[in-house]
């Protein structure tokens, strides 16, 4: 009763406080968590790993939600299901890279990933890279990367899920995963459907008109039109373990149908700019592990389909509907890599690995018959060396060497080093150096209108140092805290700029100085049955325009546009017997929409508070283990924007029911 | 108890209120105002999709700039990319493209009194009487007929083509019909019909009359890669009586899109500008060209060269006979408005939105 009364009480007076200090430069956050095992490979990478409670929180979401509620990423979101851009450490999407078991999601022809179409029940393992950090992983990744794993249970026999989700603007969630499997092979099998039709309610205070009589102005409310989203995949995973054998054979389908909406500004013809989007994605992973005294080989392979329709539809009276643009893109992509590890001694491992890729995209705007056909062939060297040098102090190099079209990328080089200060609290320095190439996309080069095939690779340098503790007390309390400061200057940074003649070309003209600070602590605790699980970020964004302040006049030396310097979120899970709350709280600075940081009020994006609630219930029936939920979005009902000219939804809810066996 | 206490909690939130500052973007000290009769207005594009379109105003007497004035006025934005306004006595007619809509405004306070909503993708507003006008669209292959008196689309006209600009001369409307096409065409207002067409350069972006009455087409001839292929930009004198070409000037560079033609107050001299637009381009002397409407040749070197300025938009001021030049520097950032007199002479500058992308002139 107690606590729970001053559960309330936190809540209240945290929201208090940092309605408070609004534009505050210092957010103080108590933090919190629990760590895994080390592996040497990990000992000066800076990485994040999402712990299970949050992915169970966001289940049957997209990968956006998960890292903008629980991440220092931050997410740009046009709106629940649509499209969402996100930025690591301040840099753009494009410098984002998702790995699914070590595979990249990226698009070769888009040249980024589309978050909100990553369904997070599909994994149950996700990690953050930051920065150089993910040239452990990948090239490119100028901010980071996101790791997605499925690790395989190989006890099971049978077991299964059926979560069913059903919300407010008739948003109904199904996944279901059956997992069957003997001692050496495992099948897991997963189907999901999401649907929303997403037409909330808003007062829309963009428009008005003129009441004729008293001349005041008539706010009108209005549906959130033209939104649905449909989604619905399937998942197969095969799996086998035999010696010092595994294969892995994956195969994941997924068809995406999303309705664009308009701006709350149009007021033009009701059935015209319709846009729609499809998203249609077959792929197929393949892994292959041997492992022999000290060596280990990976093989792995995929195939990786992507179609992207985008249409947009008008309606003139008597000639009836008609469309705009009708674009298509087709992307077909081979990854192979093989990689070889070896390891001298529990304090010095190699590991070196080739890979090819091949993209072979086609683009068509059906209307106007403008499009291209290109491929691209990358062959990638990578070779590290991890090294204990005593008790307290290891050090990692990777070098990468990649070639683009038989175009040799610059030596992507990373040097870390980690130091343990205090045994007992299990306190490490950490600091790093790298450097980093990344690649113009196919459209960036080929694009019809506009592409630029002059288009440099960006080149990314970075530091960073970080102080990570992880103390273990007892089984009853632990802390998992990190607090990094990075460094990074990014050249020949690309942009896409309109031109009077009706189209848009990318530039290499932006230079950018990017630096911060990420805290994040996560804490477990249990008390008297009471279980506490915490988890909570802050992050210091400085990301400054540093290009030619000929070229950018005023916007030199500013922040960059939708970037907030200060970010923030708590997640807090309390478990007593059966029963669970959760809330969850997310808080962004005030964003600038305009590169030289004008301040209008038109333009305004006021800091953001979020705050979400959960609660419910777990208990068996017979083998069956339930667990119901029920969720409040936007606790306080808050009226609000996060991008101009989109309203977000008010206080809505969801009922979850999860069946497990 | 458990559930009590979930009750309780529910209860508790229930008294906290929102903290995020939506209303303050309406709820503010609006601008009050009364100007001059005479002034110019910046029609300010904003960025695609950031419904961050905007009006300047400028008072070339005084010198003085009022930016943001349809929203410090209004409360309300003005949408997504403003493409043109024109003025009928003193009400001001704002079409803007990607909101389907023409807001119209008393110029002396810039007050919002009315709006014509329902289009598809609305370029500009010309008027053939006190009781109706014309609307192009970028899209559709109609032209829209409006009502002036309810403010309402009264009709379509078919003119199997897209539109963009007007030139109203004798009971007749020219258009050109400028993406993808190569077209001006010829509308008879008494009939609302489309009467004839005329084959000009690829891409005929700008219409205009000179003192003669003759038409003058600027077509930028495409972009490289079109699959509606691309060929040297032209400039195109048309007899509007006979509706046939009587002069035709081709740029030697493939490479050169100029644009904006326009003329100046005594409507015998023809101005247009041309920049490096596309990333592939390598433009020499791009910047403000001028000529004679009776010269035989193009001009070879620019009256303002850009500098490395991103000219964006060009007009003249049928009043005062000044050059007015937008410059979008970056495209996310409030632009520059650049004035010369017709012989390049430079006379102000001051600041607007975002992408000056055209000028509206008010006596």
């Amino acid at each position: 009763m107690k606590l729970l009364q001053i559960i309330i009480l936190f809540i209240f007076i945290y929201k208090v406080s940092y309605c408070q200090t609004n534009n505050n430069d210092t957010i103080k956050i108590k933090q919190i968590t629990i760590s895994d095992k080390k592996n040497i490979k990990e000992t000066s990478i800076i990485i994040q790993k999402i712990d299970s409670n949050i992915i169970a929180e966001e289940t049957n979401n997209s990968l956006s939600e998960l890292l903008s509620k629980y991440t220092p990423v931050f997410v740009k979101n046009y709106g629940k299901t649509s499209l969402s851009t996100v930025s690591i450490r301040g840099t753009a999407t494009s410098h984002t890279d998702v790995l699914f078991n070590g595979i990249s999601l990226k698009s070769p022809m888009l040249g980024q990933v589309d978050f909100s179409l990553i369904p997070n029940n599909l994994f149950n393992n996700i990690s953050i890279n930051y920065g150089g950090s993910s040239i452990i992983n990948t090239s490119g990744a100028l901010g980071g990367n996101i790791n997605l794993y499925n690790k395989i249970n190989w006890k099971n026999k049978l077991s299964g899920v059926f979560i069913q989700d059903i919300g407010s603007y008739t948003t109904i969630n199904s996944f279901v995963a059956i997992n069957t499997g003997i001692k050496n092979l495992q099948f897991s099998t997963k189907l999901y459907n999401n649907y929303s039709k997403n037409d909330f309610t808003f007062k829309n205070k963009n428009i008005s008109t003129i009441d004729s009589l008293s001349g005041k102005y008539i706010y009108p409310y209005q549906k959130n039109k033209n939104a649905e989203f449909y989604q619905n995949g399937f998942f197969q995973s095969v799996n086998y373990k035999k010696n010092n054998i595994t294969l892995s054979l994956n195969y994941w389908h997924q068809n995406t149908n999303r309705a664009i909406p308009r701006l709350n500004t149009y007021e033009g013809n009701d059935y015209s700019n319709i846009n729609k989007q499809n998203d249609l994605s077959n792929n197929i992973f393949f892994k292959s592990t041997y492992y022999k005294n000290k060596s280990k080989i990976n093989f792995y392979s995929a195939v990786i389909n992507k179609q992207i329709n985008y249409k947009l539809k008008n309606y003139i009276s008597g000639n009836g509907y008609y469309n705009v643009i009708n674009s298509y893109g087709v992307s077909n992509s081979l990854y192979n890599k093989i990689n070889y590890e070896y390891k001298f001694s529990d304090n010095i491992l190699i590991s070196t690995n080739y890979s090819f890729n091949y993209h072979k995209v086609k683009t068509k705007e059906i209307i106007q018959n403008n499009g291209y056909n290109k491929i691209r062939k990358e062959n990638n060297f990578y070779i590290s060396l991890y090294n204990k040098t005593n008790n307290r102090l290891s050090n990692s190099i990777i070098i990468r060497q990649n070639l683009v079209d038989n175009k040799i990328i610059p030596i992507i080089p990373f040097f870390g080093i980690d130091y343990l200060i205090s045994k007992n609290n299990d306190l490490h320095i950490k600091a790093s150096v790298s450097k980093n190439y990344n690649i113009a996309s196919l459209n960036d080069l080929y694009w019809q209108p506009g592409g630029n095939p002059n288009l440099k690779p960006e080149e990314s340098r970075s530091a960073d140092i970080s102080l990570v503790l992880n103390k273990k007390t007892n089984k009853i309390f632990n802390i998992l805290f990190s607090a990094t400061y990075y460094y990074s200057y990014i050249n020949n940074w690309i942009i896409w700029l309109p031109s009077p003649l009706g189209y848009w070309s990318p530039y290499n003209i932006n230079k950018v100085k990017s630096q911060g600070i990420e805290i994040n602590a996560k804490i477990n605790y249990t008390i008297n049955k009471i279980h506490i699980f915490a988890n909570a970020n802050y992050s210091y964004t400085s990301s400054i325009n540093k290009g030619d302040s000929l070229i950018w006049k005023d916007a030199y030396n500013k922040q960059l546009p939708y970037i907030p310097k200060h970010s923030g979120n708590i997640f807090i899970s309390i478990k007593y017997k059966k029963y669970y709350i959760n809330y969850i709280h997310n808080s962004y600075s005030e964003r600038y929409t305009s590169s030289s940081q004008e301040i209008s009020r038109r333009d305004w994006l006021y800091p953001y508070f979020m705050n979400n609630l959960s609660f419910g219930k777990m208990f068996n029936i017979k083998n069956i283990n339930i667990d119901l939920k029920f969720k409040i979005y936007n606790l306080f009902n808050e009226e609000y924007r996060t991008v101009l000219g989109r309203p977000m939804p008010r206080q809505n809810y969801l009922l979850q029911i999860k069946l497990k066996f | 108890m458990i559930n009590k206490l979930y009750i309780l909690l529910l209860i508790s939130i229930l008294f906290i209120t929102s903290c995020m500052d939506d209303d303050s973007i309406y709820n503010f000290n609006r601008l009050k105002t009364r100007e001059p009769d005479y002034g110019v207005f910046v029609i300010n594009e904003g960025n695609f999709m950031y419904s961050n379109s905007s009006l300047t105003f400028y008072n070339p007497k005084t010198k003085q700039t009022l930016n943001n004035v349809f929203y410090n006025t209004n409360a309300l934005p003005l949408g997504d990319v403003a493409q043109s306004m024109s003025i009928k006595d003193s009400t001001g007619y704002i079409v803007i493209n990607n909101s389907g809509k023409i807001y119209i405004i008393n110029t002396n306070n810039f007050k919002y009194t009315g709006k014509i909503t329902g289009l598809s993708s609305p370029r500009n507003i010309v008027f053939i009487n006190d009781y109706k006008a014309y609307v192009s669209d970028l899209y559709s292959k109609s032209l829209y007929i409006i009502n002036l008196q309810t403010n309402t689309i009264s009709g379509n006209i078919n003119i199997k083509h897209t539109s963009e600009n007007f030139i109203k001369y004798k009971n007749y409307v020219f258009t050109n019909s400028w993406s993808y096409d190569n077209k001006i065409l010829k509308i008879e207002v008494t009939t609302d019909k489309l009467i004839d067409s005329l084959d000009v350069g690829k891409q005929p972006n700008s219409i205009i009359i000179d003192k003669n009455n003759k038409l003058w087409v600027l077509s930028d001839g495409g972009f490289a890669g079109s699959s509606y292929g691309q060929e040297n930009a032209k400039l195109t004198q048309i007899n509007p009586e006979n509706f046939s070409i009587e002069k035709t000037f081709i740029f030697d560079d493939i490479n050169i899109s100029p644009f904006d033609l326009c003329t100046n107050k005594n409507k015998d001299s023809l101005f247009f500008v041309y920049g490096n637009w596309s990333a592939t381009q390598n433009i020499q002397n791009s910047g403000i060209y001028c000529m004679s409407i009776d010269d035989n040749n193009l001009p070879a070197n620019p009256l303002i060269p850009s500098n490395g300025a991103n000219f964006y938009s060009l007009d003249i001021n049928p009043y005062t006979n000044n050059v007015y030049v937008g410059d979008a520097i970056d495209f996310n950032q409030n632009g520059i408005v650049y004035i010369f007199t017709t012989k390049g002479e430079a006379v102000d500058t001051f600041k607007t939105g975002i992408i000056p992308g055209a000028f509206c002139f008010k006596k």
